[in-house]
């Protein structure tokens, strides 16, 4: 998966701006969440090309020190699809993806506990 | 009164220490001391006076009296006692008493101590302030008249019964004393029932003043005790308002506003604890947490990369072993190894493991490692940590909640501000209130135990008045008394006078030669005494010879000795030197014996001895006083009665004699 900038649709960027809002996280670590969560969903995303005219991030920046794994994580994905575009639109399609999700689950920082993957119920 | 003893210790002739008993039976109830003029037989008689009365024989004159008594004790001797021990009837018995008078010359001043001994030991009953008092009572003054006397002298008793102490001795003698004690006794309880009186005026003056104080106080308690239940019935009314107050003030959530600045400081303190486990999650959420959100998924991951391992050894295994047959395969081919070894020889070295599964990340071992480490760091210290946090998190927002909650229902410090300042007056009233109610408890105590007080007080001037009541109905019983004794003192006088008059007219006519001519005595009230004649005719005293007038005298003081009944022994210096014969007899035969106890102080020429003869068998002890002029002394000598008697004072003689007393059968 190569690519060191990205660029993102006005409409996530605003939505990573409200979350950071509400839960304090940096854009990059909401992004991250995202892409993971988008990763858990066993549905397709859409690959759709979309207007990116928001923010754009430094690979680095986005990913740190889940670049490796995250990578590894989308490209095993992949390999079960059915579709299969490039890792980077497959990767992208999650981030997307992965943000809305995020921006419907998550109205504080309390509620990344509720993301997590775990048989406990954290939150009454 | 029986007088045991005397002791003298240097008085005027006699030197040192002189003992006389006077011990006796009532068969030889005479002592007699017999002594030459000069040997001392008045000094023994002034002894014993002195010894009784001391002072008072010189009208308590005390200057006088020491004069006397520098001269009565024994020139050149520092110290002198005489010392009387008497027998005493008294309701209790017989008593034995000790009168002891010493001097003691100090710096020429002489001290004078008087003592009293009972039974040989000091005297307890009575002080000795009331010694002469003491000694007055058994024998008083005007007595000493009538029983310790000079036969010389006595003739003039008839006119001595008037004075004062004689009247009063003679009083005694014939009982009247104890009518007049009795009198004096009423007139002192009468004395003291007048200031019992007074004090009966004062008890009840005292008992309205305190009534009229109890009342005060019964007025206080009362108004105290309507106090007490107003102050309760207020305290009551605005305890139920406060306690409304207070339902208003806590369901106006008042109670939360007394908590609001410790809800305030945990919310603080929950905000700055959530604030603290956000840092720690944002901290988490840089590292591995958003890994957390998978779990199948990196678990098929890490197999996948382990798997994609192995088949990266076991391809590079078989490369190497492909490698191998084929260098193995050359030299056996060179060597010309036949087909069938050399195909054996390839077989062994072929590896027929092939790779499980298909590769999709190509990534290097360390890129695997450090994705595989990661995927457990995650797992394994991220989660519990993020976990923890997380609960942490939910717990205080729970908590926050719960308190941001009741501090919305915090109600407005201006609604609440009424009710509480309401509250706080209740309180300060109450307060207030209940100060007074203590007050007015302890004030109520206070009262009651004043009350208290004033009952004991009431109860004991109750007392007090019962028995001043009951005195009282004395008082009105003694008030009776006077008349009473009066008459009963009259009656008694009369009796004892008539007794007298009697007893004198029969002794008279037992000691006088001319009793014939007189045919009747009358001793009047004021014991002036009369003889009279035949018809009734008063004899004149002063035509009487001195002879017949001791003989009158001594008639007279038989008939009071008669009266007293042996109460007191009578003592006579010279009793027969101005007496004829015959009625020296009379004496010696009639009245000497009819004496319960006599002491006889005579010269030897004073009794012959045909009166001797008579007298011998009624002497109990004989002493014989000798002066030696030469030293100036007289001894004491003890004479054997009965020879004694006789030698001393002539022959034996058989006597007969015993005169009954009259006073006795009265």
């Amino acid at each position: 998966m190569k690519f060191t900038r990205i660029r993102l649709p006005k409409q996530t960027t605003n939505r990573l701006t409200n979350l950071k809002g509400k839960t304090g996280l940096n854009p990059n670590v909401l992004m991250r969440y995202g892409v993971l969560l988008s990763l858990k969903d066993k549905s397709d995303p859409i690959y759709e090309d979309q207007v990116c005219d928001g923010m754009e991030l430094h690979r680095s920046v986005l990913l740190g020190d889940l670049d490796q794994i995250i990578c590894a994580l989308t490209m095993q994905r992949h390999t079960q699809s059915d579709q299969y575009p490039d890792a980077y639109t497959c990767f992208r399609a999650h981030l997307y993806r992965g943000v809305d999700i995020l921006f419907a689950k998550v109205k504080q920082l309390a509620d990344i506990a509720d993301l997590l993957d775990d048989d406990q119920t954290l939150r009454v | 009164m029986i007088l045991n003893r005397i002791s003298i210790t240097n008085i005027t002739s006699f030197k040192g220490e002189h003992v006389l008993s006077f011990e006796h039976t009532p068969q030889r109830s005479i002592s007699v001391i017999s002594g030459n003029n000069g040997a001392g037989k008045t000094s023994l008689l002034q002894a014993m006076k002195i010894n009784l009365y001391g002072q008072f024989l010189f009208n308590n004159n005390k200057k006088k009296y020491l004069e006397y008594v520098d001269g009565f004790i024994r020139s050149g001797e520092a110290f002198a006692s005489i010392e009387m021990e008497f027998r005493q009837r008294t309701l209790a018995g017989n008593e034995d008493f000790t009168v002891r008078r010493s001097w003691q010359r100090d710096n020429g001043k002489i001290k004078e101590t008087l003592l009293i001994l009972k039974d040989n030991e000091k005297y307890q009953d009575v002080t000795p302030k009331f010694y002469q008092e003491f000694i007055f009572s058994i024998v008083p003054l005007g007595m000493m008249e009538l029983f310790f006397f000079d036969g010389e002298k006595i003739n003039n008793l008839g006119e001595s019964l008037r004075s004062g102490e004689i009247s009063n001795a003679v009083k005694k003698l014939i009982g009247l004393s104890a009518v007049s004690g009795l009198e004096e006794a009423i007139g002192r309880y009468q004395h003291d029932s007048l200031k019992n009186k007074k004090d009966y005026q004062a008890i009840l003056k005292a008992q309205q003043a305190l009534k009229e104080e109890k009342a005060e106080y019964h007025k206080e308690g009362e108004l105290l005790h309507l106090r007490f239940a107003e102050l309760n019935e207020a305290i009551k009314r605005d305890r139920k308002k406060l306690g409304n107050s207070e339902v208003t003030f806590y369901e106006t959530g008042g109670n939360l506003a007394s908590s609001h600045g410790a809800l305030q400081a945990r919310k603080t303190q929950l905000e700055k604890q959530l604030e603290e486990d956000c840092v720690k999650i944002k901290e988490l959420s840089q590292s591995y947490l958003p890994l957390c959100v998978l779990s199948d998924e990196l678990e098929e991951l890490a197999d996948q990369l382990v798997s994609e391992r192995e088949d990266a050894a076991t391809r590079i295994v078989q490369e190497f072993a492909k490698e191998r047959a084929a260098l193995v395969e050359k030299a056996l081919s060179e060597e010309g190894v036949p087909e069938r070894v050399r195909q054996f020889a390839l077989k062994a070295l072929e590896v027929t493991e092939e790779p499980t599964s298909k590769p999709i990340h190509n990534i290097s071992a360390t890129q695997t490692d450090e994705i595989l480490s990661a995927i457990g760091k995650a797992q394994d210290v991220i989660r519990p940590q993020a976990l923890d946090v997380f609960a942490s998190i939910n717990n205080a927002q729970k908590e926050l909640a719960a308190i941001d909650s009741a501090i919305e229902k915090v109600p407005d410090e201006a609604a609440l501000a009424h009710t509480l300042s309401e509250m706080r007056k209740l309180n300060l009233k109450l307060s207030t209130q209940e100060a007074q109610l203590e007050e007015v408890v302890q004030r109520k105590r206070r009262v009651e135990g004043d009350i208290s007080a004033i009952d004991n007080k009431l109860l004991q001037l109750a007392k007090q008045l019962e028995k001043r009541s009951s005195e009282s109905k004395s008082e009105e019983l003694v008030k009776r008394f006077p008349r009473v004794l009066a008459r009963i003192k009259e009656d008694l006088f009369e009796r004892r006078l008539q007794s007298l008059q009697r007893l004198t007219l029969h002794n008279i006519r037992r000691l006088f030669r001319k009793d014939q001519l007189i045919h009747d005595v009358k001793i009047s009230n004021d014991f002036s005494v009369e003889l009279l004649g035949s018809a009734g005719s008063c004899i004149d005293l002063k035509r009487l010879s001195a002879g017949e007038q001791q003989m009158l005298a001594t008639a007279i003081q038989w008939a009071l000795a008669s009266v007293a009944s042996g109460n007191i022994p009578t003592i006579i210096d010279t009793p027969l030197a101005r007496l004829d014969s015959y009625h020296r007899r009379s004496l010696v035969q009639n009245y000497y014996p009819a004496i319960e106890q006599l002491i006889l102080l005579s010269t030897d020429e004073e009794i012959d001895s045909e009166l001797l003869a008579d007298l011998s068998p009624k002497v109990s002890k004989v002493y014989a006083l000798q002066h030696d002029k030469t030293n100036g002394c007289t001894e004491i000598v003890r004479v054997e009665t009965e020879k004694g008697a006789q030698r001393s004072l002539g022959t034996s003689y058989e006597i007969y004699t015993n005169q009954t007393s009259e006073a006795d059968n009265e």
